[in-house]
C-alpha cells in the first residue's frame, strides 16, 4: 500500500514523530495508520528470544511481566523513559524508525544486537541485525527480537541525559562475558554503537578489572562527537569513558 | 506584632479555585469575538539587518487574508515606540531588525493556517549588518550600533546624588550610579580586598498561556482583551501610540495563565490594534510558546564585585560593576538596571559603597522584567561572594553573615526605610531545618561529596512610590464586589483582596466577589508586579471597604435615629447595644425598587521622599532565606540537590496556601536556572528556543526534600501583611553554589552549574 | 488525503457523530466544535501536557491527537469529572491543598492524576513525581500538587 501511495506517504504508529514532522513542514499526502493492524503488538518468547511486536508501546514494555522476568534491566529502566503520555502512545517500532539520536529503545536494540524483522513489498520477511549499517532501510518493521537464555545482560545509564545516554549489552557464554556492544545516545547525529573490545571470555568478577581499559579503547575508536548547548564534544567523550567504566564494574 | 490577633488564622480555599479545577476558568486565550480574525507574525531570521523593502501584495491577495501590516503602517502612527522610561521598540520593525525573532510584519486572516501561508508570501529584502550578540562584542571599539540616533524617553528619575543616564555610550541603553562615602579610600584601608566576577544566565518566563491579545476598533474606540499584567499602563501606552484620548481605549483583563513579569508593560498589543484597524474587524493574535520564548527574557549579565573586609570578618566597602545584557530593545531594562545596582549590597551593613550598573544593547531577545528583577542577579553575585570571603578568612559562612547582617530598623541604605524583618531569625530557621550544624565533612577521596550552603536574599518590596485605587460595592443583599485592577496571574490576588474586604466589612468570604477588570469601570492600578498587590492594592481595597462601611453605618444611623459610632456592622446587620437590625429590609423600605448600592472608594500613594535614594523609601523589605544540601559527583560534575529549604516573610499571611505556593514556585524557577534552565545562543541564533529544547523544571527534577517556611514578622499592608511573590527567587543560586563549595572545595561563579562547568572547576583546582 | 472522515466518539459520556478533516486535532474539536474550553493549549507540541485529556482512560495530548484516531473511543475532559456540581476527589484535593495558581496547566494536570490513581491507587511520592513529568507547571513548584495527589489517593481509598 505504501509503495502505491507515492513519496508523500508515511506510516504512523503512535504518531508522535509523524505529527512533529508534519508540524515542521514535512509534505505528507497520505498517512497509513498502523494502529488498527492486528497482531503487531504482541510480546512473546520464541526460539529467537524475546520477540516484541513493532507496535508494542513503551508502556506495554514497561509493565509486561514477561519483560520483567526476561530483561529485568529494561523493565526497571522503562518507567523513567520520556513520560507516561509518550509511553502510552509511542511504540518501540516508531522509536527505532524515527532515527533520533537519543531515543531509548533504539539504543537498547543496538546494545542487545536485536534482530529486526521487516515485511517487504513482495510479502517476504527481511531479518537484519540492529547494528548493521542501514538496517532500517526498506520495508515495514514488524518485530524486534532480543536474545535471551542468560545470553544477554543489559545495563542502562541515563544519569547524564541529555548529554549522553549509555546502554551496555554484554553477551554471555558459559557465565563469562565474551563480548558485547555499547550504544550511545545524544552524542552523535544518530545513535552510535561500538563493539566492546573483550579479547577473552571474562567472568563477571574480572570484568571490573578490565573496565578502564575497555572504556578507553571504546572511546578512542569513536568518531567526532557533537557539541551543543548542553555540553562540548570533549566532555561527552570523557563522560562516555566514565559511565562505561562504571557500568562494566557494576 | 502578635500573630494571634490576626483575623486570618482560618484557612481559606481560593475563590478562583472552583473555576480552575473544573475547567470553567476563562483566560484571554479563550476569548472569542464574532467575526474575529486570526493573526500571525513574520519574524526576522537575521540578528541585525536593515529592511530594504517589504512586498506584501501576494500575501494580501491570498483568499482569506483581511490585512497585512508592516513598518510603513507603524511609521504613520503618532508615536510608534514603546518601552519603560526609554522607548525604543517599534510597534513593528520600521527600518531595521535587531534580533532573530524581531517582528517585521503581521497578517490577519480568516484562520491561522491561512495567516501562516500568507506570511510565506511576504517578500522581505534585508541588508544584513554585522551583529553584536554578547556584552563584550557590543562594547568593543568600533562595534556596529543597534541605534544610530538617540531614542525617545528619559532616564529613570532617582534621588539626589545618584546617577541615571540614558544612552551614555554606544550600545549602552542606560546607566545607574550610586555612591555612599568613599569606597576607594575605605578599600585601600581594609585588611583584605577581594575581587570576584560572576556570570548570570538568560532564562525565559515560560508561562504556559502564551502572549495572547484580541483587539477591536470601532470608530473612535479601541478595545483590547489582553493577557497583560498592567491594563492601565497598557491603556496609556495605546493612547500615546495611536494619539487617542485614553477614555476611548478600553482594556479587559481575564485570568492570566502565568506572567512572572513576561506580560508586564507594552509588548505586541499595539500591533494587534493596528491589524484590527486595518482589517476593520476584531483580530486575535496568539503567539506560540516558541514565539513567547523570543519575546522577552530575564537579563543575563556580568557582575564584578570588589569587596573589602577586616581581618575579623567585618564588611567595609563594596565597589561593583554590573553589566546587564538588555537585548535588542529597552522593555524594562531601565528599571532592572536600577534595581540590580541598588540591591547589590544585600542585607548587610557597609561603610562605603560605589556601584555602577548599566544595560548593554545586543542583537538578542529583549530582556525585561522577570520576577524579582535585578535582585536575582544581584543576590547571586553578592551571596556567592559573601561565602567565598568567609571561607577565605576561615570563618563559618553562618557566623560571617551574622556578624554583618542589618538589624531590625536599620536602614537598607542611608535615606531608605529600615529593615522590617528579623533577618537572623530567618537564617536560624534555615539552619535548623537544613541540619546545617550536623553536617558531615565528605572524604576527599570519594566519588561523591556532600555539602551545605546558605543564602539570604533581599529586595525592596511593593514598587517605588507606588499607588493604587479601589472601589468596594455593597449590594442590597450584602453581597460585595471588589473592584481593583490587580490582575490574577496565579498569585492569589482574587482571594487576598476579597478577604481583606470581607474582614473589613465583617462579611463571610464567599459573599465577596473580585470583579472583572475593565479599565472603563475598574479603578486604576499601577501594575501587577513588584509584589505590590497584597500591600498597595490591598491598602486601597481596605480603605475602600472602610469607606463603604462608614457609609452603611451612616445610613443605618439615620434610619435608626442614632449616632453612627453606636453601631457596628456584622454579617450585613447593624448592632446597637443588644439589638440587631438587618440591613436588607432597611434598604428595601427606604429605597424600594432596585434598592441601593453602597460604593466605597479608597486609594493609596506611597509618599515620595527626596532623601530616599530611589525617590521613595521602600514600603517593606522582602528577605528570603535559603539552605541547600547537595551531592556532587567528582567524576562527572553532576550536582544533585538533596534538600532545599526556602523561607520568606509574609508579614501576616492572608492566604497561607498562596504564600507557600508563591515561595515554592519562585524558588523552583530559581533552582532550575541554577542547574540547567537557560536560553542559549549560537552567535545571533537562539539555540534552544522551542518547548522541546528549552528545559524547565519538571516534577521529577524536585530536590529529594523540598520545604518552605513563612515567618510572619509584620508589614505595612492590611492587618500587617507584606508581599511575598518574588521572595523565593532570591539567593537560591548562591546557596547552591555555596553548597557545592562546601562539598568539593571549588567555586562556580557562572550559572547554570552544568556538570561540565562544575567538573572544569574541580579539575582547575587540582 | 480524503476530504473528511466520519467518527463516532463518546465525550464525557455523550455520543457524538462528527465529520472532520483528517488533519484536524482533538484540541480543536473540543474547543471549537464542542465549546469545551477547559482543554488549554500551551506549547502545541505535546511537551507541556496542558491539553491532556483521557482517551479510553489513557492520558494523551489533545494538540497532537488526530480526531480520526478517536473513532469508537471515549474521551474524558475536565468538564466531565464533576457530577451534578459535586467535585471529583482529585478536584477537591487540588482545591483544598492549593495545588494550582494560574490554573492554565490544572485541567490537564488533574486528568493526568486521574489516570495515575486509576492505575496506582496508592502511589508513593517517587511515583507521583515520575508520573507528573508529563505535565509542566510553572507556578507551583510541584510539591503542593504532590501533596494533593496523596490526599486524593487517601480519600479515594476510604
Amino acid at each position: 500500500m505504501k509503495a502505491a501511495s507515492g513519496p508523500g506517504a508515511v506510516y504512523m504508529a503512535g504518531g508522535i514523530d509523524v505529527v512533529n514532522q508534519m508540524k515542521s513542514g514535512l509534505p505528507v499526502t497520505d498517512v497509513i495508520h498502523l494502529g488498527s493492524v492486528v497482531g503487531l503488538d504482541r510480546i512473546e518468547e520464541t526460539e529467537d528470544g524475546l520477540r516484541l511486536g513493532a507496535l508494542v508501546t513503551h508502556d506495554q514494555l514497561a509493565t509486561s511481566p514477561l519483560v520483567r522476568a526476561r530483561l529485568p534491566a529494561l523493565a526497571q529502566t522503562w518507567p523513567d523513559v520520556a513520560n507516561i503520555r509518550i509511553r502510552c502512545k509511542g511504540t518501540i517500532g516508531g522509536n527505532i524508525m524515527a532515527g533520533e539520536p537519543a531515543y531509548d529503545f533504539a539504543l537498547a536494540a543496538l546494545a542487545a544486537d536485536a534482530r529486526l524483522y521487516f515485511l517487504i513489498a513482495d510479502g517476504s520477511t527481511r531479518i537484519v541485525s540492529a547494528v548493521q549499517a542501514d538496517a532500517t532501510r526498506g520495508g515495514l518493521l514488524t518485530a524486534i527480537s532480543m536474545p535471551l537464555g542468560g545470553a544477554l545482560k543489559l545495563v542502562f545509564d541515563r544519569s547524564l541525559r541529555p548529554i549522553v545516554t549509555l546502554v551496555l549489552g554484554l553477551d554471555f557464554a558459559d557465565g563469562c562475558a565474551a563480548g558485547g556492544r555499547v550504544a550511545l545516545g545524544g552524542v552523535y547525529a544518530t545513535p552510535l554503537v561500538a563493539s566492546l573490545p573483550v579479547h577473552e571470555p571474562l567472568p563477571p568478577s574480572e570484568l571490573a578489572h578490565h573496565a578502564e581499559r575497555i572504556a578507553q579503547e571504546v572511546v578512542t575508536g569513536l568518531p567526532t562527537l557533537i557539541g551543543d548547548h548542553h555540553a562540548t564534544p570533549v566532555y561527552r567523550r570523557r563522560m562516555i569513558e566514565v559511565l562505561l567504566r562504571r557500568c562494566l564494574s557494576a | 506584632m502578635d500573630g494571634s490577633a490576626s483575623p486570618f488564622r482560618a484557612p481559606v480555599l481560593a475563590l478562583d479555585g472552583p473555576d480552575k479545577v473544573t475547567g470553567a476558568a476563562r483566560y484571554t486565550f479563550d476569548v472569542i469575538l464574532p467575526g474575529m480574525l486570526h493573526a500571525k507574525v513574520l519574524r526576522s531570521p537575521h540578528p541585525h539587518a536593515r529592511v530594504r523593502s517589504i512586498k506584501t501584495s501576494r500575501a494580501e491577495a491570498l483568499p482569506g487574508v483581511a490585512a497585512v501590516v508592516t513598518g510603513a503602517d507603524a511609521a504613520r502612527l503618532p508615536d510608534p515606540y514603546y518601552g519603560v522610561a526609554i522607548r525604543d521598540q517599534p510597534v513593528v520593525a520600521i527600518d531595521k531588525v535587531r534580533y532573530v525573532g524581531d517582528m517585521i510584519a503581521a497578517v490577519a486572516a480568516s484562520d491561522e493556517e491561512t495567516a501562516y501561508r500568507a506570511l510565506s508570501l511576504i517578500n522581505v529584502q534585508y541588508e544584513k549588518l554585522q551583529a553584536v550578540t554578547t556584552i563584550d562584542e557590543a562594547l568593543a571599539e568600533g562595534a556596529p550600533l543597534l541605534f544610530e540616533t538617540p531614542v525617545a524617553g528619559e532616564p529613570v528619575k532617582l534621588g539626589e546624588g545618584l546617577i541615571s543616564l540614558k544612552e551614555p555610550r554606544p550600545n549602552v541603553l542606560c546607566e545607574f550610579g550610586y555612591t555612599h562615602s568613599d569606597a576607594d579610600a575605605v578599600l585601600a584601608q581594609s585588611d583584605h580586598v577581594f575581587e570576584d566576577r560572576f556570570h548570570f544566565s538568560r532564562i525565559n518566563h515560560f508561562h504556559l498561556e502564551p502572549h495572547v491579545n484580541i483587539a477591536r476598533v470601532t470608530g473612535e474606540q479601541i478595545e483590547l482583551w489582553s493577557c497583560n499584567q498592567d491594563p492601565f499602563v497598557l491603556r496609556s501606552d495605546i493612547a500615546r501610540i495611536f494619539g487617542r484620548p485614553a477614555n476611548n481605549i478600553r482594556v479587559h483583563a481575564s485570568y492570566v495563565g502565568g506572567g512572572f513579569g513576561g506580560k508586564s508593560f507594552c509588548k505586541m498589543e499595539p500591533l494587534v490594534v493596528l491589524l484590527a484597524m486595518k482589517a476593520g474587524r476584531p483580530v486575535r493574535l496568539c503567539l506560540s510558546l516558541d514565539e513567547s520564548l523570543l519575546t522577552l527574557t530575564k537579563h543575563a549579565g556580568k557582575l564584578v564585585l570588589k569587596t573589602g573586609v577586616t581581618k575579623d570578618g567585618r564588611l567595609t566597602a563594596r565597589k561593583s560593576e554590573i553589566q546587564l545584557d538588555g537585548g535588542a530593545y529597552s522593555d524594562a531594562s531601565a528599571l532592572t538596571v536600577v534595581k540590580a545596582g541598588y540591591r547589590i549590597t544585600g542585607p548587610y551593613s557597609w561603610d562605603a559603597i560605589a556601584t555602577r550598573a548599566y544595560a548593554v544593547r545586543t542583537n538578542t531577545v529583549p530582556a525585561g522584567s522577570f520576577r524579582g528583577f535585578g535582585g536575582t542577579q544581584a543576590s547571586f553575585a553578592s551571596e556567592s561572594q559573601i561565602d567565598m570571603i568567609a571561607r577565605r578568612l576561615g570563618i563559618d559562612p553562618y557566623d560571617f553573615r551574622r556578624r554583618n547582617l542589618l538589624g531590625l530598623g536599620e536602614p537598607f541604605r542611608p535615606g531608605d526605610s529600615g529593615i522590617d524583618s528579623d533577618l537572623e531569625g530567618g537564617l536560624d530557621e534555615v539552619v535548623k531545618r537544613l541540619g546545617y550544624r550536623q553536617r558531615v565533612r565528605s572524604s576527599a577521596q570519594g566519588v561523591k561529596a556532600r555539602g551545605m550552603g546558605l543564602g539570604i536574599g533581599i529586595k525592596d518590596g511593593g514598587g517605588t512610590g507606588n499607588h493604587a485605587q479601589a472601589l468596594v460595592k455593597l449590594l442590597p443583599s450584602g453581597r460585595a464586589i471588589v473592584s481593583a485592577a490587580a490582575v490574577e496571574i496565579g498569585q492569589g490576588a482574587t482571594t487576598t483582596l476579597s478577604r481583606i474586604a470581607a474582614e473589613t466589612l465583617n462579611l463571610p468570604l464567599d459573599w465577596v466577589r473580585y470583579g472583572a477588570i475593565d479599565t472603563d469601570s475598574t479603578p486604576l492600578d499601577n501594575g501587577t508586579h513588584a509584589s505590590c498587590g497584597t500591600v498597595v492594592t490591598g491598602i486601597a481595597v481596605m480603605r475602600a471597604a472602610t469607606d463603604t462601611r462608614e457609609q452603611v453605618l451612616a445610613f443605618a444611623a439615620e434610619r435608626l435615629g442614632c449616632k453612627a459610632d453606636e453601631l457596628t456592622l456584622d454579617n450585613w446587620t447593624v448592632r446597637r447595644g443588644n439589638y440587631v437590625h438587618p440591613l436588607e429590609p432597611m434598604i428595601a423600605e427606604h429605597f424600594g425598587g432596585a434598592g441601593f448600592e453602597f460604593i466605597g472608594r479608597g486609594m493609596v500613594k506611597v509618599p515620595n521622599d527626596p532623601k530616599a535614594p530611589l525617590t521613595a523609601a521602600a514600603l517593606f523589605w522582602m528577605p528570603s532565606w535559603i539552605g541547600a544540601e547537595v551531592e556532587v559527583d567528582r567524576e562527572t560534575g553532576k550536582v544533585q540537590v538533596l534538600h532545599l529549604v526556602v523561607g520568606a516573610d509574609s508579614g501576616r499571611s492572608v492566604n497561607a496556601l498562596a504564600c507557600r505556593g508563591q515561595i515554592e514556585g519562585a524558588a523552583l524557577q530559581a533552582f532550575g536556572q541554577s542547574l540547567f534552565e537557560e536560553l542559549r545562543y549560537n552567535g545571533g541564533e537562539p539555540a534552544n528556543a522551542t518547548p522541546l529544547t528549552y528545559r524547565v523544571p519538571l516534577a521529577g527534577d524536585l530536590p529529594e526534600r523540598y520545604e518552605s517556611f513563612v515567618l510572619e514578622q509584620g508589614g505595612p499592608g492590611p492587618f500587617g501583611t507584606k508581599g511575598i511573590g518574588e521572595s523565593g527567587m532570591l539567593g537560591v543560586a548562591a546557596a547552591i553554589a555555596n553548597a557545592i563549595e562546601d562539598a568539593v572545595g571549588v567555586r562556580v561563579t557562572q550559572i547554570p552549574f552544568s556538570p561540565e562547568r562544575v567538573l572544569a572547576a574541580i579539575e582547575a583546582a587540582r | 488525503m480524503t476530504d473528511t472522515v466520519e467518527i463516532a466518539v463518546t465525550i464525557n459520556g455523550r455520543g457524538h457523530r462528527l465529520v472532520v478533516s483528517p488533519r484536524r486535532v482533538l484540541a480543536d474539536v473540543l474547543r471549537e466544535d464542542l465549546q469545551l474550553l477547559g482543554c488549554k493549549i500551551g506549547c502545541d507540541q505535546a511537551v507541556c501536557g496542558a491539553c491532556t485529556v483521557l482517551v479510553d482512560d489513557v492520558p494523551v495530548t489533545a494538540c497532537t491527537t488526530f480526531a480520526f484516531e478517536l473513532d469508537g473511543k471515549a474521551v474524558t475532559t475536565i468538564e466531565g469529572l464533576a457530577e451534578g456540581g459535586r467535585l471529583d476527589p482529585v478536584q477537591r484535593a487540588f482545591l483544598e491543598h492549593g495545588a494550582f495558581q494560574c490554573g492554565f496547566c490544572t485541567p490537564g494536570m488533574i486528568l493526568s492524576v486521574k489516570a495515575l490513581l486509576a492505575r496506582h491507587p496508592e502511589p508513593d511520592e517517587a511515583l507521583i513525581r515520575q508520573w507528573l513529568n508529563a505535565n509542566i507547571c510553572r507556578c507551583t513548584g510541584y510539591q503542593m500538587i504532590v501533596e494533593a495527589v496523596r490526599a486524593a489517593a487517601r480519600t479515594s481509598a476510604s
